[in-house]
């Protein structure tokens, strides 16, 4: 079977725990063939990959969304729409969408009639259909930024929704958002199945970054909020099959409006054995050695490295022996890194080391404990990774990192302290506990390394996707039939 | 570029007789400098010559000379003076001013060359003295020069300093031909080398002017160039319109009974002429008009209507804008026709009773005024709605109704040759009058759809 990931800001352009898990699922299964849909917003970083592309991998097919932002069309240009038609568009700038197959089919016509993105937003018939939603909803804001958000919104949506898409027996989106309307309208129109699977809530991590964001104002952060509430939902309703990592993303996935029975887990897994030479140098460590606090993170904000940092701080202020490892990429958000660098300057914290990106397991069997200060997570890899080497953790309080640490009822006990996020001085405070107990930090890694070989091995994860691409490919095969 | 008509509005605020007098005189030298000028000397230096009692075959040859440096000075220059005019207005509105007088310098260097291409090829074979074809050929020059600094004096607004370049040029070239004359150099000689330095000296004020205004000189001198890639239809509308403006005398010269040939150089139709020149005087009224009046009322809602976008109108506000910009353009546009249709049938009258006649014209001539001064309005009319429609940046219509102004005055005209002397006139004044209707009724369906157009088009306003 071919499977086409669709992955949006990450593989093969971005290092992080989602282009791992890609990498992982694509090696594991030689027996498949595997494509790629890249969204990536930045068109100059075209070609240069951050992972060697399996044998099995066949194709990389690229879409640049800071491309899509200046499709250019030809001016009043003749555009046949049925009156359904209309509707259906009228309802996505809504984003009040009901029917995305109808959507899709008035898109595929458009398509055949040529027309681009572009065309679309300079005929009069959309220019009407926008006034129209101006009257609706809008009266009281400026027409022209309402015009000009509208347009930098569903210009992508547009351009996506206009273009042909490599043929595979399975679309297999590993987020919501923009991949999971490619992934739904690349498998309504080939008539294939289409798997999904939420590493994280696309919606609500979209949704903390627009509340944040200083370049969306007041009035339409709410049409931005609710239009990659309407993006996500094409996923949701269109999905055959919709893979959550843990139950508490599940329920957030059933209140965004995600059909409960669609629903199934599988956790992500590691291959714990490859862990098994630095999990011993781990057990080696004494007491008396320098204790060594290590973080696995990519130097972006959404892993909050500020507070990390502040957490540091405090107890480096009452335990200077203490030495800091952070060990991750620093060149995805230079800018970020920078402030970073000149944050922990101001705070005089010497003991703090940034190794850039580096193979962990060279660093791994020197540490003593390992911290992750999110703001957002799935299921993180790096917290598993730490559990195989049978380092304690200490994690701020998102995604599943609280499963994962005191696990859930499942008899293995504590494997770490847990904390708020931003709260670094609950995050202080849980390394001091374990800098000063020897003997619980070992006991903690301990229970994290009995949970992770039992419940999270890799071989569970891949057989739950083997299985499911079994299934889903033969629906694909019977030609798409749902009933 | 509607600059220098709100500088020229403040003089008729007193209302007074004088302050309008003056202000009428300033305007027709910034707006329609070179016409004028073109129009003045022939009527001088004709004065002129026949006091001097040259013979009617060297007064011709005069008219011819200049009538030919005049009008083919313009064609020389229409396309690229549109193409400059866009690139000096867009370099001032984004206040990047530094690069405009190198491009004064571009362009003056492209006409030259096009303009030497011509005048090569024209002047080669013909049998006129060398010293008189050298002449004619210096002024065709100055005339494009002249041309293409309009071009840039409009964006100075000093419209005190035009004029009065304008009026020294005039001067110096009287006392230079007198001069020469007295000193019983050959009469025709004399005449055009006077008109030859007064044209370089005003060149020379004109370029002091511009000079002191922009100042810095970058050597950008060609980078206008890319707005005729980018905008080849601004090159062609005026190319077109004033194709139109000058095709039916051409094919009058050439192919139309009243055609005869000076020195076996310059063709020349002399009634059909003479009737032009007279009714080119007519529409000077609706030129001060429109520069001053029609397009600074326009141009103030126009803006209005921008900044009702640009500064965060709702739906209801911009709405509100485009009507009252449309009310006032009609409402100006309305008076303005009004306006120029009373002066044009006052001069029908007047001249075709009372000045053609006594000036010793016959029967054809004041025929073809009439018509010519009709067709004039319409011609100018139609120049209007070009202007307007290209405030909107709608190129594609301008285009359009230009391209019809040229290919209805040249067809038309060819027919009523082919028809005979009956209807000799008519094919400007019909071709002029279609193309008024055709581009009038583009510019309603534009001024309809402006807010659609701004919001979609993305090329101005921004």
């Amino acid at each position: 079977m071919r499977i086409c990931l669709i992955a949006e800001g990450s593989y093969p352009y971005v290092s992080g725990g989602v282009s791992s898990w890609v990498q992982q699922l694509m090696r594991s299964m030689p027996e498949h063939e595997f494509s790629i849909i890249a969204l990536s917003a930045d068109s100059t970083r075209k070609g240069s990959y951050k992972y060697d592309p399996p044998q099995n991998m066949v194709e990389i097919y690229d879409v640049y969304i800071d491309q899509l932002l200046t499709s250019q069309g030809s001016w009043n240009k003749n555009i046949n729409l049925s009156s359904r038609e209309v509707e259906l568009i009228v309802e996505l700038l809504k984003s009040e969408v009901s029917d995305w197959e109808g959507v899709f089919d008035g898109f595929l016509s458009m398509q055949s009639q040529g027309i681009s993105a572009g065309d679309i937003f300079s005929s009069k018939i959309f220019y009407g259909l926008i006034q129209d939603v101006y009257a609706g909803n809008f009266t009281h804001v400026s027409f022209a930024e309402m015009l000009w958000t509208m347009r930098s919104m569903y210009i992508i949506l547009f351009s996506l929704l206009l273009r042909k898409y490599p043929q595979a027996d399975i679309y297999h989106s590993v987020s919501t958002g923009y991949s999971g309307l490619v992934a739904a309208y690349a498998s309504y129109t080939n008539k294939k199945g289409f798997v999904l699977t939420e590493h994280g809530i696309y919606t609500r991590e979209r949704e903390e970054e627009i509340i944040k964001a200083g370049w969306v104002k007041g009035d339409f952060k709410s049409i931005w909020i609710e239009y990659f509430e309407c993006l996500s939902s094409a996923a949701y309703q269109c999905a055959d099959s919709v893979i959550s990592l843990f139950p508490k993303n599940k329920d957030i996935q059933i209140n965004l409006g995600c059909d409960e029975n669609k629903i199934k887990i599988i956790h992500n897994g590691i291959n714990v054995e490859s862990f098994d030479e630095v999990r011993q140098l781990v057990s080696e460590r004494s007491e008396n050695d320098i204790f060594n606090v290590g973080a696995i993170v990519r130097l972006v904000p959404i892993k909050d490295i500020k507070t990390m940092l502040q957490a540091f701080d405090y107890v480096s202020k009452r335990f200077p022996e203490i030495i800091f490892t952070i060990m991750g990429p620093t060149n995805e958000d230079e800018e970020y890194y920078e402030e970073c660098l000149k944050y922990k300057e101001f705070l005089k914290l010497d003991s703090v080391i940034f190794t850039g990106r580096v193979n962990i397991k060279d660093y791994l069997g020197k540490m003593d404990m390992l911290v992750l200060t999110s703001i957002s997570e799935g299921q993180p890899l790096s917290i598993l990774e730490g559990m195989a080497c049978a380092l304690p953790f200490v994690s701020t309080n998102v995604g599943d990192c609280e499963a994962l640490i005191k696990g859930s009822n499942d008899g293995y006990g504590l494997s770490g302290r847990i904390a708020n996020i931003m709260d670094y001085v609950g995050i202080a405070n849980g390394i001091i506990e374990l800098y000063q107990d020897y003997n619980k930090r070992r006991q903690f890694g301990e229970n994290g390394y009995q949970r992770v070989k039992h419940l999270y091995s890799a071989d569970a994860f891949i057989q739950g996707y083997k299985d499911l691409y079994i299934e889903i490919g033969e629906w694909g095969i019977n030609g798409g039939n749902r009933i | 570029m509607a600059g220098i008509g709100f500088e020229l509005k403040k003089i008729f605020v007193n209302n007074t007789i004088s302050s309008s007098i003056k202000g009428f005189s300033y305007a027709i030298f910034t707006t329609s400098g070179p016409m004028i000028i073109n129009l003045l000397m022939l009527s001088i230096i004709g004065r002129v010559l026949i006091k001097a009692g040259a013979s009617l075959e060297q007064r011709e040859l005069f008219y011819a000379s200049m009538t030919y440096s005049y009008i083919f000075s313009l064609l020389n220059v229409s396309g690229i003076i549109m193409i400059i005019s866009r690139y000096v207005s867009d370099k001032l509105y984004i206040e990047e001013t530094k690069d405009i007088l190198a491009s004064l310098l571009g362009s003056i260097a492209i006409c030259v060359a096009t303009g030497g291409v011509y005048g090569f090829i024209f002047y080669v074979n013909s049998p006129l003295p060398f010293v008189f074809k050298l002449l004619s050929y210096l002024i065709f020059i100055e005339l494009s020069v002249i041309n293409i600094l309009m071009v840039y004096v409009s964006a100075v607004k000093n419209y005190k300093k035009v004029a009065l370049s304008f009026c020294l040029g005039l001067v110096i070239t009287t006392v230079m031909a007198m001069f020469l004359k007295s000193l019983q150099v050959e009469i025709l000689t004399a005449m055009l080398i006077g008109v030859a330095v007064g044209f370089f000296v005003n060149i020379l004020v004109l370029l002091i002017i511009i000079k002191s205004f922009f100042q810095v000189l970058t050597d950008k001198t060609f980078e206008f160039i890319v707005y005729l890639k980018k905008m080849p239809l601004l090159f062609l509308i005026n190319l077109l319109y004033t194709g139109g403006l000058f095709g039916h005398n051409i094919i009058f010269w050439l192919w139309s009974d009243l055609s005869v040939k000076s020195m076996g150089t310059y063709l020349y139709a002399p009634s059909y002429d003479t009737a032009t020149f007279y009714s080119v005087f007519t529409i000077i009224p609706s030129l001060v008009m429109f520069v001053v009046k029609t397009e600074t009322n326009f141009f103030t809602k126009y803006r209005e209507f921008g900044q009702s976008i640009i500064n965060g109108g709702t739906f209801r506000d911009i709405k509100k804008a485009k009507n009252s910009m449309v009310v006032v353009l009609r409402n100006e546009l309305s008076l303005i026709i009004k306006l120029q249709l009373v002066v044009t049938i006052i001069s029908v009258i007047i001249g075709a009773n009372i000045i053609l006649p006594i000036t010793g014209h016959n029967q054809v001539t004041i025929k073809l005024f009439v018509l010519l001064a009709i067709g004039y309005f319409m011609t100018y009319m139609t120049f209007i709605v070009i202007t307007i429609l290209l405030y909107f940046d709608n190129q594609e219509d301008a285009f359009r109704t230009a391209l019809m102004f040229f290919s209805l005055t040249v067809i038309f005209t060819l027919i009523t040759i082919f028809l005979g002397e009956k209807f000799y006139g008519l094919g400007l004044c019909t071709a002029a009058f279609a193309s008024m209707i055709y581009g009038g009724s583009l510019l309603i369906r534009t001024l309809e759809e402006v807010d659609y157009r701004v919001f979609t088009k993305m090329t101005y306003y921004n």
